[in-house]
């Protein structure tokens, strides 16, 4: 087994077990601020990996570009679609998503 | 079968929780399920790409990964005022 063969393996085991670790997350966090946070590394972490995997596979022809522009569409994508969603939550617990009076007193949240 | 083949079909088992989140819990929660969903989706239809060794097929996830930006934008919009 080549070098190049054994970092193709750990790279999609890493991007694999990342993947799981998040979505095991998702499924033990109890509200949504909390669930939110585990979709990052599935949307970072595992795209890169995966990405580079292909890329030691493959170089950099037409498919490790194309998996490179992938991850980068998942990195950028993610922190945009994680605001949108918990700034949904937001204002659908308080009717507002800015800062009220009992957030600025440093108040316990719900 | 390759590895790539064997990752997408172990990234297939993390959809699991990702439908156990979308079936229980508030409008938000299942949301947050189908997000990541989307993302998992995505990494097997790349990984699936490379499998199988055709350029053309990177161009699925790449739409997949736009698309589901876009739904799940939508879908928060929706939330937070109408559903």
């Amino acid at each position: 087994m080549s070098p190049g063969d054994l970092a193709v393996i750990v790279l999609l085991a890493l991007g694999v077990a990342v993947t799981w670790v998040s979505c095991l997350g998702v499924l033990a966090m109890r509200d949504p601020y909390d669930r939110l946070h585990y979709t990052g590394p599935a949307a970072v972490l595992a795209p890169v990996a995966i990405a580079a995997a292909v890329i030691v596979e493959e170089g950099l022809s037409a498919a490790g570009i194309k998996a490179l522009l992938i991850a980068f569409v998942l990195v950028t994508t993610n922190p945009v679609l994680g605001h949108a969603t918990a700034r949904a939550a937001r204002i659908r617990e308080f009717g507002e998503w800015t800062v009220r009076e009992e957030d600025r007193e440093g108040g316990e949240r719900p | 079968m390759n590895e790539f083949t064997v990752a997408a079909l172990a990234l297939l088992a993390g959809l699991v929780p990702c439908g156990v989140v979308c079936l229980r819990g508030s409008p938000v929660d299942r949301l947050i399920g189908l997000e990541l969903a989307g993302t998992v989706d995505t990494l097997v239809l790349l990984l699936l790409a490379q499998a199988y060794d055709r350029a053309i097929y990177f161009d699925l996830a790449l739409a997949l990964a736009l698309l589901s930006f876009a739904g799940g934008l939508v879908f928060a919009r929706f939330l937070e005022r109408w559903i």
